[in-house]
């Protein structure tokens, strides 16, 4: 840490600065948590920029990150407790707050949580956010294990952000996100993602990655509805149908396989299932002694277990005889499949032209050189500088799960998957700084040889999925075990499926940490009514907002520059830059002590826990969150604050003499990285399926509990081999609602809480984009709409929100594209208030919506579009 | 026996008979939501010495009935790996898989039994 004690004295001898320190700590505005330092004088943060010494950003820091200076003194922020005096809870209503001690809202936070759990434990939900970092989780989600309650949920962007992208990057690249190796790849194409364009994962660091591989010539594609910020940099926008994206990668393969033959057989025949032998049910053959899966091996013509040490002659095309029945490769069956996915089938679907897509195809799989290599550190390694890349956007729809399985395909066939110039995952392999060998973790062969992770974020992982069982918790996860976050903790039909699945309590207490998911889910009108299902709602937030109008006790929060936490960019599998380079550990700690009675919601959720008598569960339930043993373990008997606990989960990851007080001073630990540990796909003995045969029998079980209790659904979506399938949007008939609307993230607002930001906010009013509606300017001449209009988006089921537009050439002509999350309506944060549109409104909460296989919520919405009958100045800003 | 006792004769004692007995006493503590599957929060059960914790595992799952080992197990057929998100702490020591084949053991010679937690560490929503 530099500090330095600047004494001077001017003619009345009194010191003009007794301080002037940069602090290293970590940012929070999103969940990327950048390293930043912070200038801090006399006691006040003047400056907030990126910290040079870690790779988590290498001194580079967004917009947001440096107004976040802006969070830490504004003035209206909770500054006390407070209780609702007013009972009626509804959209609008005032809770009528009255300030309280701490005290007394913790006595009657305690009480209520005791009597819950007395009665049921599941009766509890924790709602949290991710908007700040996963790492912010690390007391609450203990606290739920240790309470006794499944009903967890990340609301705060969890609910739109993954469960598609997140399951296909765990099942087919062991992490929790993908981004292409930017040192060495040459062609990236992008569905969607923004990775590297200012949101996301590990963001300011993709920032400076993307941009020098830009320099270098890699050549960038980005597939999107809209062309915004990848597409603005990008040397080719592909505008395309909100929706259809894994139309367009499945054709893309087809051409590739069908039609160039360009594959890499080695790579499909040693890391993937494509030889295993599948049956007429489109399950696997099995060998009759070890149940496992059987290949046929050309050369001796005969079946064995794909791991019989001759396996590595196994065939990856053909059809064969085994025990009377034909029985052809995983491969087999995908090449025949894709034939289907011609380009001219697929141009009707994306209403991309069918020579647009060869041609795209055709780059894609010249630039992956298949059989090439590269010598990196004395390791000859598969060189493939191509890479596919996919996240929101692609992910955001009904259909997520193929979606990311169609456009990851891409990789593999051409043998791009976690090798130089690919496509990688964030940091799946890691060997652990050199003093510890912490932390430490690689996937491995699980089930059929198929890959299971090293790491996680959550307690259950991609594959191999759980036995799907009548769910315990509101949200159905157990029933749907590839999902991570379920729409229905929220739905308007959720006590319609509770009662169905004869679910024996209903949720009655909330503890909400900082999400406001009256904005973060879907329509407000469904969401109200979710909320006021509970009898108490305590919430630590650093803002009253739209949510709280339905909480009975707010905690002011100590904002993320005002706080402890040991590991802002852990597990790295989230969000530590990819591809070569170091690893960085960095900590967050306060830059500026807080002020009024803000307190740190850790420290108070620590502390209701031990209240509560459940400290030994806590304590138990933090040893595992961190993985802490040994002499760094937790004491299920003793009492702890999260100071001791930063200082367990350190000195456990780096040594006794790298504890808190080390890191407070020294701000970050870096390592470099192995190439093993980045281009580990070569190493690792594993296999990925490009035939999910496990989804048959997911699919089977599920059903079979769901069925009886009236919940059906398309049994397509738990097909082995991924399609494109419609949106509920893409099925409306209704020609009057002639548009797909759908939202972005506007990079200076991404996965942040900056509508209130007043520096945020005057960037934001300078971009014509931030608060308005782009509409396709040819579009909009053909509607008698003029640029600036005020108009009304009505949605099928007659959600209607209001806007300006901004007609514009870069966004596809079927389709109408906002900025999110913007529109607040709450008085308390006056910066935010009534800016940009609430496009959240035109979504519908419900499992029609809803992804039968991963819970993903459909996030397009088909719409109408006409003139507002109020034009005037003062309407929509 | 190794043990180097604990000064109290009586406390020698019986943990010498424990020692030399065909049974352990397990100390089981069922935290968080998995109390309700398992009736209570807390068992003390005799098991046979040498036994493993998938031996346990089967025997609380026959009687608790197939909802406790719904939530101990990812499947009703074999490998019968452990349900995602089920932590298992013995003598407080986080397990994982590989020990579900392993015999149960003291912490070392002096402890008078075996301390095992269940902690789910579920996330449903």
């Amino acid at each position: 840490m530099n500090i330095q004690q600047k004494v001077s004295s001017g003619a009345s001898g009194v010191s003009a600065v007794w301080e002037d320190k940069w602090i290293p700590s970590a940012c929070t505005i999103c969940y990327g948590g950048c390293s930043i330092r912070a200038h801090r004088v006399n006691g006040t943060v003047i400056k907030i920029e990126g910290n040079p010494d870690s790779p988590n950003g290498a001194g580079k820091l967004c917009a947001k990150g440096i107004a976040g200076i802006m969070i830490l003194y504004d003035p209206n922020r909770v500054s006390t407790p407070l209780r609702r005096t007013n009972p009626e809870k509804g959209i609008g209503i005032d809770p009528g707050w009255k300030p309280i001690g701490w005290d007394e809202a913790l006595k009657e936070t305690i009480e209520k949580l005791a009597k819950a759990r007395q009665e049921d434990p599941r009766q509890l939900v924790l709602q949290v956010t991710t908007t700040l970092a996963p790492s912010s989780l690390s007391i609450f989600f203990p606290f739920g294990w240790a309470f006794g309650t499944p009903n967890m949920w990340v609301a705060g962007g969890g609910v739109h952000c993954g469960n598609g992208a997140h399951a296909g990057g765990g099942v087919t690249h062991a992490s929790w996100s993908v981004v292409p190796d930017f040192h060495h790849c040459n062609y990236a194409i992008y569905f969607g993602a923004s990775k590297g364009h200012g949101a996301g994962h590990a963001a300011t660091s993709n920032i400076t990655l993307a941009a020098d591989a830009r320099d270098r010539g890699m050549r960038m594609v980005v597939v999107d509805p809209m062309c915004n910020f990848a597409a603005a940099k990008a040397n080719e926008w592909v505008p395309i149908r909100v929706g259809t994206d894994a139309a367009l990668a499945l054709s893309m393969c087809n051409v590739l396989v069908n039609e160039l033959n360009i594959v890499d057989r080695e790579y499909l025949r040693d890391r993937t299932n494509g030889i295993y032998l599948t049956r007429a049910d489109g399950k696997y053959a099995r060998d009759k002694a070890s149940g496992e899966p059987l290949v046929w091996n050309a050369k001796t013509g005969k079946a064995m277990p794909y791991n019989d040490p001759d396996a590595k002659d196994a065939a990856l095309e053909g059809t064969f005889t085994i025990d009377g029945e034909e029985c052809a490769t995983g491969f087999t069956k995908l090449k025949e499949h894709l034939k289907t996915y011609t380009p001219e089938h697929a141009e009707t679907i994306t209403g991309i032209p069918a020579a647009n897509i060869r041609r795209m195809a055709k780059e894609f799989g010249e630039a992956a050189r298949v059989g090439s290599t590269i010598v990196i550190d004395g390791h000859t390694l598969p060189y493939r500088p191509a890479s596919a890349i996919f996240f929101r956007g692609a992910q955001g729809h009904k259909n997520s799960m193929y979606n990311c399985f169609a456009i990851d395909l891409l990789n593999h066939i051409v043998g791009a998957a976690d090798v130089v110039g690919g496509t990688l995952g964030f940091n799946p392999v890691c060997n652990g700084h050199p003093d510890t060998q912490r932390p430490r973790y690689k996937p491995r062969p699980d089930r059929d040889g198929l890959m299971a992770v090293g790491t996680w974020m959550l307690p259950h992982v991609p594959y191999p999925p759980a036995d799907p069982r009548k769910p315990d918790s509101i949200g159905f996860t157990e029933l749907f075990p590839l999902s991570h976050v379920s729409p229905l903790m929220a739905s308007s039909d959720q006590e319609h499926w509770w009662k169905q699945f004869g679910l024996k309590y209903r949720p009655k207490v909330m503890l909400n940490y900082g999400a406001n998911s009256m904005m973060s889910v879907g329509n407000k009108e469904a969401v109200a009514e979710s909320l006021k299902r509970y009898d108490f709602i305590a919430s630590f937030d650093l803002f009253l907002n739209e949510f709280s109008d339905f909480a009975d006790i707010i905690f002011p929060d100590a904002s993320y520059l005002e706080v402890l936490d040991p590991r802002p960019n852990f597990p790295f599998i989230f969000n530590h830059p990819a591809g070569m380079g170091e690893w960085g550990w960095p900590i967050r700690q306060p830059v500026s002590e807080p002020t009024g009675e803000r307190r740190s919601a850790r420290d108070v959720l620590l502390h209701i826990a031990y209240e509560l008598g459940i400290g030994a569960e806590m304590n138990l339930a933090v040893n595992s969150f961190y993985g802490l043993d040994g002499e760094q373990m937790l004491d299920p008997e003793k009492k702890y604050d999260i100071a001791q606990i930063c200082d367990h989960e350190l000195r456990h990851k780096f040594g006794n003499e790298r504890g808190l007080e080390w890191f407070k001073e020294h701000g970050v630990i870096t390592w470099p990285k192995t190439v093993d540990e980045v281009y580990w796909r070569t190493f690792v003995d594993v296999r990925i399926p490009i035939y999910h045969e496990y989804l048959i029998d997911l699919g089977e079980r599920t059903a079979e509990i769901s069925n009886k209790a009236g919940m059906t659904f398309d049994m397509r979506y738990y097909g082995p081999l991924p399609e494109w399938l419609p949106c509920p949007s893409h099925e409306v008939t209704d020609t009057d609602f002639d548009l797909y609307a759908f939202y972005y993230r506007d990079a200076i607002q991404a996965n942040g809480f900056t509508m209130q930001n007043p520096w945020i906010d005057e960037v934001a009013r300078l971009d014509p984009y931030s608060y308005r509606i782009a509409i396709n300017a040819e579009t909009a001449r053909k509607k008698g709409l003029r640029d600036n209009d005020v108009v009304w988006i009505e949605s099928v089921k007659g959600r209607r929100v209001a806007g300006r537009i901004k007609a514009t050439e870069g966004i596809h002509p079927e389709a109408i594209g906002i900025a999110a999350c913007a529109g607040h309506w709450s008085k308390h944060q006056p910066i935010a208030k009534g800016k940009g549109i609430f496009f959240n409104e035109l979504l519908e909460i419900d499992f029609e919506h809803t992804s039968p296989v991963n819970l993903n919520m459909d996030l397009c919405s088909k719409v109408r579009v006409y003139r507002h009958e109020d034009q005037s100045e003062s309407c929509c800003g | 026996l190794t043990s180097a006792g604990t000064g109290n004769a009586s406390s020698d004692l019986a943990q010498a008979r424990e020692r030399a007995s065909d049974s352990v006493t397990l100390r089981i503590l069922f935290m968080g939501v998995i109390a309700q599957f398992a009736g209570g929060k807390e068992l003390m059960l005799d098991f046979g010495r040498g036994r493993t914790l998938r031996e346990l595992l089967y025997e609380l799952e026959r009687r608790y009935g197939e909802e406790f080992g719904a939530r101990i197990f990812r499947s009703t057929t074999p490998p019968r790996r452990l349900q995602m998100g089920m932590r298992i702490f013995i003598n407080r020591k986080l397990i994982d898989e590989a020990a579900l084949e392993q015999p149960l053991a003291f912490e070392s010679e002096s402890s008078p039994e075996i301390l095992i937690y269940f902690l789910p560490a579920a996330c449903g929503g």
